[in-house]
């Protein structure tokens, strides 16, 4: 279990080293390409920085849901523009940013709300289980004359 | 109603057929004992009479029992046992005998002729006597009172003597001095040399018209039988013809063994011509005085002696008696014999409480191997250590303390042993008895004194006037006391009783419940004990008892664990009160593997409750943990997700 986690860590601070020599290497190269994917992949590179969940769970979710709004917008630069400098125009264009922010906003609304319903859910099951649970107490202490005995 | 007529007529009834009638009192019936008119229902009511046991006398059983037919010119018993008393309050125990033909001798005392003598009173009497003596049986209550006559010039009837120990009710005079000398319940069976001795006296009463040495107390009559003999004292004052003077000496002599038998009264021709050869007793010139007592001879010494131990022993060991016997009395040898009794006394390593009553005892027996076992001032025969004891239990006076010290110390074998008399066949095992007062507990001189007196009553008060003999009748005392019994019937008491009415194996289930200290087990043995005897010896329903068991067995419910089978029980257990057999009562509580299931289902119950509560205590400490998880899951999910829209968008992309 330790072991697992230390490699976890271990795993994803190496990619978050990896991407960060990627940009830092790609804004050295090619700030006009870096810049434009940098505002595109804001909210995902923020949470990876500031995620403090077990695995970079919230973090990740983002930056799968910011990839999956990046595929269209990608293809669409790769065939529809023309040269690199209209190809990063098209991607920083304000539609394009806004529909990956939102949808790496709809990842991390999505990450704070499941926990939450999934924890109803089992509170709900819990509970269900505990009212069964003293029933039987009950019927156990008055059959057997246990009700003088201190629960748990 | 006819049926329960009947019932409680059969009830009431002696031997099924007897019906005593207490209202019709027969005041000359009994010989001095109560009587009162009885019917046999089965000879056309014909008259009987029936006459009262003591609660503190026992009957005579072995007579009750030997004597089965009828014996001419005596009052046979024909039945006994339990009937109302007078009034109704209680119960009592009746001896059933045939009718006396008429009043008593003593209603009209006068002279009688010699021949009437001879033909109407010693003829009839030693007839009986003889038929007594065959069956080894004794009389022991020829009195006046207890004589009968139809009719002037015809024969007399001896009356019963079976509703009281032996001699119990005779007076001094009618006795030999060493029998008169016991208390009137340590008197024993004696020998038929003892009835022959008592109708000499009769025919001597009957031949003045009035009895002799009348108006004198009893120790003066004893006193002048030992200092003149017999015969002298009692016919002191009284002008016999030669035959009836030769014949009364003989009757009235002083060793039994001098005194013809039964049957040698019928011949007179041969007890004419019988003189007795006793030797005249050694006298003294000079008396030893012992308080008012001059004593001129060994048999007047021993008396005095008897009558006040401590002067006894004061006289002993200052060597009065001894000295008196050596010089005044010229008896060396018996001098000698005192002084090693008094010095193996005083050289005792081990002199303990009854060394002194010992010393009297020995030394009596040694001045008139006649006498009886004189103890502490008390004298009795050693067969009449159970109306002894009786008499003792009754009045809880020092009998019963005496009674104590002779078995405990085995006085009786000691004074057997030193005055060389053979012990009868028929006596009591007085081993066996000291061992029951040994390892009897603290209770042991009742059941020995419910075992010697098997047909006296339970002595218990709480019991009343009920005649509560058997463990039967306990049973049924048990039944009608139970509903007011607190918590325990069988006291050391009762234990007691139970014991020595009871068969062998009650009596060891009593042993072992006497030995119990724990009140639980002692319950139990006690609940145990009583559902046995009934079993044994009540085999008929007893709800009211069965109601109390089964109050006492409620408690041993509540161990039961599960409630529903132990409300189940509870009703059972009182259905089965009201059946009234206590073996089905104890059974239901004592089954035991039920009782091991029940234990096991609880413990499982218990083991299910604790693993309960600690999945209870689990769900109530595992809230921060649970929203962990939900978290970890929650993002798990929502990373699933984002990777599946990238997926399937990538690849919607892709393939297009």
């Amino acid at each position: 279990m330790s072991a697992g986690s230390k490699l976890g860590r271990g795993l994803t601070g190496l990619i978050v080293l990896m991407l960060a020599l990627a940009g830092g290497g790609l804004i050295a190269l090619s700030p006009d390409i870096a810049l434009p994917l940098a505002l595109l992949l804001l909210p995902g590179l923020v949470a990876l920085v500031v995620d403090r969940t077990p695995s970079c769970g919230v973090a990740r979710a983002i930056v799968l849901f910011q990839g999956a709004a990046c595929v269209h917008p990608v293809m669409d630069a790769w065939y529809r523009c023309a040269g690199i400098d209209g190809c990063m125009s098209y991607l920083a264009e304000w539609p394009t940013v806004l529909r990956v922010w939102l949808a790496a906003a709809a990842a991390w609304v999505m990450s704070q709300i499941l926990p939450m319903g999934l924890k109803v859910l089992e509170d709900y099951r819990l509970g269900h289980r505990r009212s069964m649970l003293i029933a039987k107490r009950e019927s156990l202490s008055t059959e057997w004359g246990l009700e003088d005995q201190p629960r748990g | 109603m006819a049926d329960e007529s009947l019932s409680v007529l059969s009830n009431t009834l002696i031997a099924g057929r007897y019906a005593v009638d207490t209202a019709q009192m027969l005041p000359d019936a009994g010989g001095g004992i109560p009587a009162y008119l009885a019917r046999d229902r089965l000879a056309s009511d014909a008259r009987r009479v029936a006459l009262a046991v003591s609660r503190t006398a026992s009957p005579r059983i072995r007579h009750l029992k030997t004597l089965d037919e009828p014996i001419d010119n005596l009052m046979g018993p024909l039945g006994h046992g339990v009937a109302p008393l007078p009034g109704g309050k209680g119960e009592g125990y009746y001896v059933i005998c045939s009718p006396p033909p008429g009043p008593p001798v003593s209603a009209r005392l006068a002279p009688w002729p010699e021949k009437a003598l001879i033909e109407l009173v010693l003829r009839p009497v030693s007839e009986v006597l003889e038929i007594l003596h065959v069956r080894k049986l004794t009389h022991r209550a020829i009195r006046p009172n207890n004589v009968f006559q139809s009719a002037p010039g015809q024969p007399v009837t001896l009356g019963a003597a079976w509703a009281a120990p032996p001699a119990m009710h005779q007076t001094s005079v009618f006795e030999s001095p060493y029998s008169a000398m016991c208390h009137p319940a340590g008197r024993g069976e004696g020998s038929i040399a003892d009835d022959v001795y008592a109708l000499g006296v009769l025919l001597l009463t009957l031949s003045r018209g009035k009895i002799p040495m009348a108006g004198m107390d009893d120790a003066t009559v004893i006193r002048s039988k030992l200092d003149l003999g017999s015969f002298a004292a009692l016919a002191r004052d009284s002008s016999l013809s030669g035959f009836l003077a030769d014949l009364l000496r003989v009757m009235l002599a002083e060793d039994p063994d001098h005194r013809p038998l039964p049957n040698q009264l019928m011949d007179l021709a041969h007890t004419r011509g019988r003189r007795v050869a006793a030797r005249p007793p050694r006298r003294s010139q000079s008396a030893l005085m012992l308080n008012d007592i001059a004593v001129f001879d060994a048999r007047t010494l021993a008396w005095g002696l008897f009558c006040d131990q401590r002067k006894a022993i004061q006289f002993l060991r200052n060597g009065l008696v001894t000295q008196w016997l050596r010089r005044a009395l010229g008896d060396a040898g018996l001098a000698t014999q005192i002084e090693d009794l008094v010095r193996a006394r005083a050289t005792d390593p081990k002199p303990g409480p009854w060394s002194d009553p010992l010393l009297v005892m020995h030394t009596i027996s040694a001045l008139n191997p006649r006498m009886p076992l004189c103890w502490r001032e008390m004298a009795l025969w050693p067969d009449a250590l159970a109306s002894f004891l009786a008499e003792g239990i009754a009045s809880k006076s020092e009998m019963m303390a005496a009674a104590e010290e002779l078995l405990a110390a085995d006085i009786f074998s000691s004074w057997t042993a030193a005055v060389g008399r053979p012990v009868p066949r028929d006596s009591p095992d007085l081993a066996l008895q000291r061992q029951l007062l040994q390892g009897g507990g603290p209770s042991a001189l009742l059941r020995l004194f419910y075992g010697l007196n098997p047909l006296l009553p339970c002595r218990v008060p709480a019991m009343g006037p009920a005649w509560v003999a058997t463990v039967p009748d306990l049973m049924r005392f048990f039944e009608g006391a139970a509903a007011s019994a607190g918590n325990s019937l069988i006291d050391l008491h009762i234990a007691a009783f139970i014991a020595a009415r009871g068969d062998r194996k009650t009596e060891m289930q009593v042993t072992g419940l006497a030995s119990l200290k724990d009140a639980a087990s002692f319950r139990l043995a006690e609940l145990a004990l009583l559902r046995d005897m009934q079993s044994r010896h009540h085999p008929s329903a007893m709800p009211a008892l069965a109601k109390w068991v089964a109050s006492r067995l409620r408690p041993d419910l509540d161990q039961w664990r599960n409630k529903p089978r132990r409300e189940a029980m509870r009703a059972q257990l009182d259905a089965l009160a009201s059946a009234g057999f206590l073996s089905q009562v104890l059974e239901l509580v004592e089954d035991a593997s039920a009782r091991a299931a029940d234990l096991a289902g609880a413990q499982r119950a218990a083991n299910e409750l604790a693993m309960i509560d600690a999945e209870l205590a689990a769900i109530d400490t595992t809230d921060r943990a649970r929203f962990a998880n939900a978290e970890r899951f929650g993002q798990a999910i929502a990373g699933g997700i984002g990777l599946s829209v990238f997926v399937l968008t990538a690849m919607a992309v892709l393939l297009r």
